[in-house]
This record gives C-alpha cells, sequence and structure tokens, in this order.
C-alpha cells in the first residue's frame, strides 16, 4: 500500500482509541456521556480545534509548520466582529455578515501570504518566521482593539448553535473541509506536489516544480482554515479576543502528531484528523466532567495537553521510528537555503552552477 | 578590516540601537533622563538572562521554547518552599535553589529531546504548556508579596545612584549581575573545549562526534544551562517585582527568541555570539519601553516585537540569497 499516507494499522489503531475512549467514558458517566445531548455538544465544540488541527497537519506535509494559525484565527473573527458591527445598521444582518465572512476570510488570505512569501522566497526556516507573524498579527490586533473584547451581533449563531438534521452545523462546516483537503491531497496534481515537497525539496526542484508556488498556495490555505476556525469561535462565543484559544496551539499540533502526519513533512493522511479530533475532544470532554468544579481545571488541562503531546510524540516515534530519522532532536529539518533534511546523510548532489 | 567590521551583525545592530536611541531622543527629551536608560538596565535583566540560556541551545542547534515557563516556576516553586522553611537567610541561596529547580527542568528537556529523538520546538512547546498549566494548576495561583529571606532587601539594592533634574535615579546591581553572567559565558563560548564543542555540534553533529565531541553530553550541557539560567532571571524577575506573581514573564519566550535571532543566532545552529544577542535584547526592551514615550500605544508593543524577529530572520536570509545569485550558485532555476 502507499506508504506515504501512512500504515493501515495507524487508522485501526485511531479508530480503537476513539471507540475505547467512547466505551471508557459512557462506563464511567452512563447517565451523562452516551447521550444525544453530549455528543452533539462534543461535535459542535470540535469544529475550532479540528480546523486548526488541519492548517498544522497540511503544513507539516509540506515539511513546515504554522504557528501563528490561532493568532490568524483570533485576527479573523475580531475583523469580522468589527465589520458586521459596523455593518449592520446600513445593510442588515445577512448582507453584513457575508461582508464580515469575507473580511475574516480575507484577514486569512493575507496572513497566509505574507507567511507562503517569506518562507518560500527568503528560504528561511517556518518556525522563526511564524513565530515572529504570530507576533506580527497578534499585535496588530492587540493594538486595534487595545486588548479589549469585541463583540458580534448574533448574526453568526447559526454557524455557532445552529443544527441541521440533528448534526450542529460548525460540524458540518468542519466535515466538509476535510472532505474538501482529504480530496486535494491525495487527487490532484497539488496534493501529490504537496507529499513530494514535503518528502524532499531538493529533489522536487530536480523534478522542476514550482516548489515557491505550492509553499505559498498551502501557507494560504492554512491561513484561510485559521481564519474558518475563528469565525466558529465567533459564532460559538458571539464575541472575539486576541487572547482566546491560548491553549489551541498546542492542541492542534496533538491533534496533527495523533494524526499521524509526520512534522519533517512527505507522510499522513489528512482524513484522519476526524478521528484525532474525535478523541481529543473525548479527553477534553472527560477533563471537564472530572475538574468541572475544581477552579484550577483549565491549568490542569493545560498540563495535561503538555503531558499528552510529548507522551503521544514519544510513542509514535518508537513505534514508526524507522532508525534513520537519528536528527529528530534539531529543532528542524536542515531546509533552509540547505535545502535537502540531514536526514539522508547523502552527500551533496551537484548544484547546477551558472558561469558567471 | 573596516569592511569587515562594517558588516558584521554586531556593528549593524549597533548601528540600529543608536539611531533609535537619537530618533526617541529627538522625539522624546526625557529618553536620555538617566532615570529611563537605567529603566532599561533594569527591564532588560530577566529578558537578558534568558537570552543567554536560550543562545545556548540555539547554538547547538536545538531550540527551547520553554524557558518563560522554566522562569516563573522555579522563581514561584523557590519562594513556595523558603516561605514553608521561614527561610531568612541570604540572597545567593535563594538564587542557587531557584537555579538548581530550573536545571531539573532543562534536563526534563534534554532527556526528551535527546533521548526520544523528537524535534525540540514540539517537546518544549509541550514542557511549556505543561510546566505553565502543572505550576497554576497544582502550585498556586496566589500573587505572593512576602519575599522571603533577604530578598527585598536584594530588590533594593542599588549599585549607585545619581540624582539628574531633581530626580533620583539609581542602578540596580542586577544589570550588573546580567553583564558578569553576560561576560563569563562569552569568555567560556570563546575560549573552553565545552563553548567550542557547542559551536561544533551545531555546525555538524557527525564531523563534531568524529572529531571526538560526546555530542548527547554537549546537547545536556546546553539545555540545563538554559534552564539553570532561566531559573535565576525568574529569581531576579521576582526580586524586581517584589513578588512572586506566578503570572508574570508568561508569553515573554517570543521577546526571548526574537532577541537571540536578532543577535545573529542562526536558527539551524553553529552561530551566534553574546555582544549580539546583548545587542539583541537592548533593542528589543530599549523599543519596549520607549514606545509611550514617543507616543504609540504600548499595546502595539508585541507587534513590534514580532516585526523584530521577522526582520532579525529575513534580512540575513535575503543577504544570502543574494549572493548566492551574486556567486552563480542556481539552486532553484
Amino acid at each position: 500500500m502507499d506508504t506515504r499516507f501512512g500504515s493501515r494499522q495507524h487508522i485501526v489503531a485511531l479508530g480503537a482509541l476513539v471507540a475505547a475512549l467512547f466505551v471508557g467514558l459512557s462506563i464511567l458517566a452512563p447517565s451523562t456521556y452516551p447521550t444525544t445531548r453530549n455528543i452533539a455538544s462534543m461535535a459542535s465544540q470540535m469544529a475550532p480545534i479540528g480546523l486548526l488541527a488541519l492548517s498544522i497537519a497540511l503544513t507539516f506535509l509540506l515539511g513546515g509548520i504554522d504557528l501563528s494559525i490561532v493568532a490568524v484565527a483570533n485576527a479573523s473573527a475580531i475583523a469580522a466582529a468589527l465589520t458586521i458591527g459596523a455593518l449592520e445598521p446600513q445593510l442588515g444582518a445577512v448582507l453584513a455578515a457575508l461582508v464580515g465572512i469575507t473580511a475574516a476570510i480575507a484577514v486569512g488570505i493575507v496572513a497566509g501570504l505574507i507567511n507562503g512569501t517569506l518562507i518560500s522566497f527568503l528560504r528561511v526556516h517556518p518556525i522563526p518566521i511564524t513565530l515572529g507573524t504570530l507576533g506580527l498579527f497578534a499585535g496588530v490586533s492587540t493594538g486595534i482593539t487595545g486588548g479589549s473584547t469585541v463583540y458580534g451581533t448574533g448574526s453568526l449563531n447559526g454557524l455557532g448553535s445552529g443544527t441541521f438534521l440533528g448534526i450542529p452545523i460548525s460540524f458540518l462546516v468542519f466535515a466538509l473541509v476535510v472532505a474538501t483537503l482529504a480530496f486535494v491531497t491525495t487527487r490532484t496534481r497539488f496534493g501529490f506536489r504537496v507529499y513530494s515537497i514535503g518528502a524532499s525539496e531538493k529533489v522536487s526542484r530536480f523534478a522542476r516544480m514550482n516548489v515557491e508556488r505550492v509553499q505559498i498556495l498551502t501557507y494560504i490555505m492554512s491561513g484561510v482554515l485559521a481564519s474558518v476556525a475563528g469565525l466558529v469561535m465567533l459564532a460559538g462565543t458571539n464575541a472575539a479576543n486576541v487572547s482566546f484559544g491560548s491553549s489551541f496551539l498546542i492542541q492542534a499540533i496533538l491533534v496533527a502528531v495523533l494524526t499521524g502526519v509526520d512534522a519533517y513533512g512527505g507522510r499522513g493522511r489528512i482524513a484522519l484528523v476526524v478521528l484525532s479530533v474525535a478523541a481529543m475532544q473525548q479527553v477534553q470532554t472527560g477533563i471537564n466532567m472530572s475538574l468541572g468544579r475544581w477552579t484550577g481545571a483549565n491549568f490542569a488541562a493545560e498540563f495535561g495537553w503538555g503531558v499528552l503531546l510529548i507522551a503521544v510524540l514519544g510513542i509514535s516515534q518508537r513505534l514508526g521510528g524507522d532508525g534513520s530519522r537519528t536528527t529528530g532532536w534539531r529543532f528542524w529539518k536542515n531546509g533552509g537555503s540547505e535545502g535537502e533534511p540531514d536526514r539522508q546523510r547523502t552527500p551533496e548532489p551537484e548544484r547546477s552552477v551558472s558561469p558567471s | 578590516m573596516i569592511r569587515r567590521i562594517m558588516s558584521s551583525r554586531e556593528s549593524l545592530l549597533a548601528a540600529v540601537v543608536v539611531a533609535l536611541a537619537v530618533v526617541f531622543g529627538l522625539v522624546a527629551p526625557q529618553f536620555f533622563s538617566m532615570a529611563h536608560l537605567f529603566g532599561i538596565g533594569r527591564s532588560s535583566v530577566v529578558i537578558g538572562i534568558m537570552a543567554l540560556g536560550l543562545l545556548v541551545v540555539l547554538i547547538t542547534g536545538g531550540i527551547d521554547v520553554s524557558v518563560s515557563a522554566t522562569a516563573v516556576a522555579s522563581m514561584y516553586i523557590a519562594t513556595v518552599v523558603l516561605t514553608e522553611m521561614d527561610y531568612q537567610g541570604p540572597f545567593v541561596v535563594a538564587a542557587l535553589l531557584a537555579g538548581l529547580i530550573g536545571g531539573v527542568f532543562g534536563l526534563v528537556n534534554a532527556v526528551l529531546v535527546s533521548l526520544l529523538k523528537l524535534p525540540s520546538l514540539i517537546v518544549t512547546l509541550g514542557t511549556l504548556t505543561l510546566v505553565r498549566g502543572g505550576l497554576l494548576a497544582f502550585v498556586g495561583t496566589e500573587r505572593l508579596r512576602e519575599l522571603p529571606g533577604q530578598m527585598s532587601e536584594f530588590s533594593a539594592a542599588q549599585v549607585f545612584s545619581v540624582t539628574s533634574a531633581g530626580r533620583q535615579a539609581s542602578l540596580h546591581i542586577s544589570v550588573l549581575i546580567l553583564a558578569v553572567l553576560a561576560a563569563m559565558l562569552a569568555w567560556a563560548l570563546r575560549s573552553t573545549n565545552w563553548g567550542r564543542s557547542l559551536y561544533a555540534v551545531g555546525d555538524n553533529e557527525d564531523a563534531a562526534s568524529r572529531l571526538g565531541v560526546s555530542v548527547t553530553r554537549v546537547r545536556f550541557s546546553a539545555f540545563v544551562l538554559a534552564g539553570v539560567l532561566a531559573g535565576l532571571a525568574g529569581v531576579m524577575s521576582a526580586s524586581l517585582n517584589r513578588a512572586a506573581d506566578p503570572f508574570t514573564i508568561v508569553g515573554m519566550e517570543m521577546d526571548v527568541l526574537a532577541a537571540v535571532v536578532l543577535g545573529g543566532a542562526l536558527v539551524t545552529g553553529g552561530r551566534g555570539t553574546v555582544l549580539g544577542t546583548m545587542l539583541g535584547v537592548l533593542l528589543i526592551t530599549m523599543v519596549g519601553a520607549s514606545l509611550v514615550l514617543v507616543g504609540i500605544p504600548s499595546a502595539w508593543r508585541q507587534a513590534f516585537v514580532g516585526l523584530f524577529l521577522i526582520l532579525g530572520v529575513g534580512v540575513p536570509a535575503l543577504r544570502q540569497r543574494r549572493m548566492e545569485r551574486a556567486r552563480g550558485v542556481v539552486v532553484s532555476a
């Protein structure tokens, strides 16, 4: 079977994890956990983390990472809330909501364009650059709002709490996005190129792929996914603030790692994000149910995400380690201007040197 | 020779610092008051000490974003422990205890990163969340105003004071401590086997291990030192604020990273100097402390830090691309 999509055992293991969590938590709380109400509530909470995890998974496939997603999500939510608040008196709720959504998506596109351009044309590491753009986006949002919370008018409530045939609309949006991305990554040329560049940027260049174009497009997709996540967050709480979702980045990375997407690029299956988000959400709900009344519950959950991230990484490294990746300790692969990650340790291929 | 000095990272950075200082001074004359300058010194202590630790990790080719969490956790745990013991002794013991706790956190990072062979960004992002969450959930969320031992005396310890324009301005002793630590690290990086091996490992692990450098030991030393320095930074922060606040220092990892990267350290390892790092720290704190003076709301501070980080990474990369093109080395054509 095609190894770039990961092993079949991983799918089985993830499915088993979701089922085991469901059965286990149902036994622990038989009256509250396995109810349609709880399941619907969990489904409606999955969308923001799921969308952000898709951003991480997609950039992981390319061999990069986008650390700015939560800042982009908050900036988009703020842009939407401000636009809707300003335009609703003149345009009416529906039209203003549409303009607001467009504004949010535009923020995502611009943010992704900035990230992608810096990463592809300067050939610098995505970590320091997206950390810098994180600061930039969050800083600009803080500057504009003064750090205070912006409230929506409630016109996006349908996206936050509405249901269609009993299924939360935000979950439907998430599912639709997952299906689209699964198709794009597995069945299109663009998807093939993402995997190829993630596996080896240098070989992809020799194969005459337009690496910069693919990188920019991927980071734009990542930005748009983040802004959709921001819209869902805004719709759910009817409020936007730069400090929202402070633990979302680590949860999104956790989901992407759990999904089996290789942080060094070129391997993984996007569709599995649904299963790993379902696992994450059950853990979150479990924590909430058991610690609900304790004031330190949020902090304990944060502690838990940190432990889980390291545990899952460690386990997946043990199980999936092919032994050749001895450079894992490096903060990232040795990309940048040298091009090829040093995982293969082959002598430098000849560069095409044009006579000067 | 002159061209080499002109084109070095440190002199470029120093020129930027001086130019910005002149601009700030022209817009707001109180920038050059002793009180403001000493204030900049004071606020660069905590970020400066953490930056020294991160520099060491970056030189070896790793990254540690958990320094801020380590700093606040070691500071708070040390304060709680010493308060419980009703400790009254000298400040040094408190600093050593916090450094020790920080070293343990650094050791955990080192074990996870080198034994599990995991990317250090994701591991330290994990420990950042874990340590901060664990501290607030299990140790406490309360701001402790009563500092144990002679930490309060230390917070009032000034090297000297000057009175200018009717206002008294004092240079805090912690600025001197930062300077001493920086000088010691600069010497160690330049003149000891350990310092050279850090660069060797960051430049090329394989070559370093063939030369007989114990790569694992070097990595461990880097992460542990970063932890110890973070612990010291935490104690300094508590003393300067005259309270142990578990919510302070949070989010400062970005400033620290921006400062070190601006100072010329490469995130790919093998390069970075103490002088550059200190200039980066100075630039970041100077801008942060002076925005309000020149009439920009402090809410914009983070945007500037982000912009500096992007410039710090982007400008050298752009220069390298130009150089490659000028040499006729075309990778992508």
